[in-house]
């Protein structure tokens, strides 16, 4: 509660409506998400005060996820991955005529899923707090392994392709000096690489340089038709909000249920927004009255999909903030502003500093409840403009602010010429569908696992069997168990089948 | 041109298994290089870097036998390589002269490069002027938010 008087002063306030604001723009725009916005941001948290970055960090939040079916509507192109659904469904709409029912629907969606979200964070928290507590070194090394599983397996396409991005990213983590004694490891003779490779340069390479090299790859021609199409486009302000009737068809059920699919994805380490709108469709469209007019645009499938996906907002907070475990890509860079400013997540960030934590609930809240609605009323006709920005302004722009981000983490050229370095492995490996999320968590969870691996052995003196010993290990050994046996075993067959009726119906 | 022999299906999945591959072992190399993972009964620094090493090379190789297993072909495409890679070299530059010459100046130069490589216009001339115009407002633009509003201190050029 006092999170929300500390809100609520305006120099503070400015900065989750800022954030809004960039976490829309970043959002709408194909190729860019709310994870890059952070990323891009992640140097000026460190001049920031850091409640003021959070606040902000949450709108950007927020907003992108609401933000990417704007586009997935109007264009049939995902702002975000967590649009795809929205974009089936809507896109239909739009050409039938009634894609501002379409966009009101899905705003309407995310504002419950948000706010159902941001209230279950609240909640839960101090649950997950006491839970936290009771964990020790060996459980945190199997919860971590239990995370780097849970990542790799929701891959479901190429479990091995995770594993490898995970590991890559626990890898280039190793380089520089070893966590527990002075020594170098992984320098390979060369001098700079003694102090490692710094989280910065990573995450922006990873997401910032990445995302301009795919860019720089495709032709302007399919920039220019979307464009075309998009200015043709008009929209009226009214059009923005559902009527009761269609929301009373709907049924209020749908959209607590997906909030609630949304809320425990998220929870769960590297699944987000678009895996939680696609649990969520599926399973509309599995209890649905009318099944078959899922894929001809039904207002169904976008009401489940964007509640899901703004739900998901707090559930992945809950395990970053508790355990530091993030629960999907946006909530690993907000992971990323905590620990470059000092803060380690864990029940003391809950319990002593819980002040500056928060203000994070409440702007979380705010931006669902309130500006969430309020932007789209005053600025929703607009949006759709946003998307026709010229691209070379853009994409140079990007380029500057994330090199030079690259930079100003340790005022170092070295650490510049490593986000270069480190964009050039994640094109490639995006190239070839390799997942970012793994990379990113096996760079920000990797010198945990090993750190809690060798302090275990430490403390049992050299007892590997202190991992199967320990009650808060084995918990976590029965989870990867369990969760291996549901993914992997017994594949989940109603979703391929939906996947495939989806795809079929959708032909352009 | 139907060679049946494996080199001439090795195709993007593969090669960038084949890549990874060669990398961990230049990695697990260099980890045996630098300390024995276990000494007298007690594990070194390089055990769990070693540890993960071998669990790459596991899924590397599932994804070359996946890959090897494909029916498509390397297609390489000159064309379609070519602007990432003028990023890659651009930037490259740019890293190597931003201390050197000082930001502005360097920034100028790297906004104005990779804005004309973006560009998807034509009518040469009179754009060219507007451009650099563009860059000089956007490099402007960051220095101030950042020297001023965030004091982060950008570097003023060593040549000069």
């Amino acid at each position: 509660m006092q999170g929300f008087q500390t809100l609520f002063i305006p120099g503070v306030l400015i900065y989750v409506f800022l954030g809004f604001f960039i976490g829309t723009f970043f959002g709408a725009i194909p190729g860019l998400t709310a994870t890059l916005a952070i990323a891009l941001l992640l140097p000026v948290t460190y001049s920031m005060d850091i409640i003021k970055a959070l606040v902000m960090c949450m709108g950007i939040y927020m907003a992108g996820m609401y933000a990417g079916s704007i586009t997935a509507i109007t264009i049939n192109i995902p702002g975000a991955p967590a649009a795809i659904m929205t974009a089936i469904e809507g896109n239909k709409m739009m050409q039938r005529g009634q894609g501002a029912k379409a966009l009101g629907q899905a705003a309407f969606a995310s504002i419950i899923g948000g706010t159902i979200g941001s209230i279950l964070l609240m909640i839960v928290a101090p649950f997950a707090v006491k839970l936290a507590l009771l964990v020790k070194t060996p459980g945190k090394f199997s919860l971590i392994l239990f995370a780097f599983v849970v990542v790799i397996l929701v891959q479901r396409k190429s479990i091995a392709k995770g594993a490898v991005a995970t590991i890559l990213g626990i890898m280039i983590t190793t380089i520089g000096i070893d966590i527990m004694q002075p020594a170098r490891r992984f320098t390979f003779g060369i001098d700079f690489l003694v102090q490692g490779i710094d989280l910065m340069p990573l995450i922006i390479g990873t997401f910032a340089i990445s995302e301009l090299l795919i860019q720089s790859e495709k032709s302007c021609n399919e920039y220019q038709l979307v464009n075309k199409e998009m200015l043709n486009q008009k929209i009226r302000r009214k059009d923005f909000l559902p009527s009761i009737k269609e929301i009373k068809e709907i049924g209020l059920m749908i959209y607590i249920k997906s909030a609630l699919i949304g809320y425990f994805v998220g929870v769960l380490p590297g699944a987000g927004g678009s895996m939680a709108a696609f649990i969520s469709y599926a399973e509309a469209m599995r209890s649905s009255k009318n099944p078959d007019k899922f894929g001809t645009g039904t207002l169904e499938g976008i009401a489940a999909a964007e509640s899901a996906n703004n739900a998901v907002c707090g559930g992945a907070l809950v395990p970053m903030l508790t355990f530091g475990i993030p629960g999907d890509a946006v909530s690993a860079v907000v992971l990323s502003v905590l620990i470059i400013n000092g803060l380690q997540p864990g029940p003391r960030l809950m319990t002593t500093q819980f002040h500056l934590v928060a203000p994070m609930f409440a702007a979380l809240f705010l931006s669902a409840l309130i500006i969430l609605p309020l932007t789209l009323y005053m600025l929703g006709p607009y949006f759709i403009k946003i998307v026709s920005i010229n691209r070379k302004i853009l994409y140079s722009s990007i380029a500057l602010v994330a090199m030079v981000g690259g930079y100003v983490s340790t005022y170092s050229t070295f650490q510049m010429l490593m986000t270069l370095i480190t964009g050039i492995i994640a094109y490639f490996l995006r190239k070839q569908n390799y997942p970012t999320v793994s990379l990113l968590l096996g760079f920000i969870l990797g010198p945990m696992i090993e750190k809690y691996f060798r302090r275990g052995l430490y403390i049992s003196e050299g007892n590997p069997l202190i991992f199967l010993t320990e009650w808060d290990s084995i918990v976590f050994l029965i989870l990867i168990v369990v969760f291996y046996y549901f993914m992997a075993v017994r594949r989940p067959i109603d979703i391929k089948e939906a996947i495939e009726k989806i795809d079929l119906n959708n032909l352009k | 041109m139907a060679k049946k022999n494996i080199l001439e299906r090795i195709n993007s999945t593969s090669l960038l298994a084949i890549i990874l591959i060669i990398a961990n072992s230049i990695y697990l190399i260099e980890g045996i290089n630098t300390a024995p993972p276990i000494k007298n009964g007690e594990l070194g620094i390089t055990f769990f870097p070693i540890v993960i090493s071998v669990l790459l090379y596991i899924a590397a190789i599932c994804i070359l036998i996946a890959g090897i297993r494909e029916k498509s072909v390397l297609s390489f495409n000159l064309s379609k390589i070519s602007k990432p890679s003028a990023v890659i070299f651009i930037t490259f530059i740019y890293v190597l002269i931003f201390k050197q010459i000082g930001y502005i100046l360097s920034s100028i130069l790297y906004v104005l490069s990779l804005m004309l490589l973006f560009e998807d216009e034509t009518g040469f001339k009179t754009k060219k002027l507007l451009n650099i115009v563009y860059s000089i407002i956007i490099v402007l633009l960051i220095y101030l938010l950042y020297q001023k509003i965030f004091g982060v201190r950008l570097p003023v050029g060593e040549v000069f």
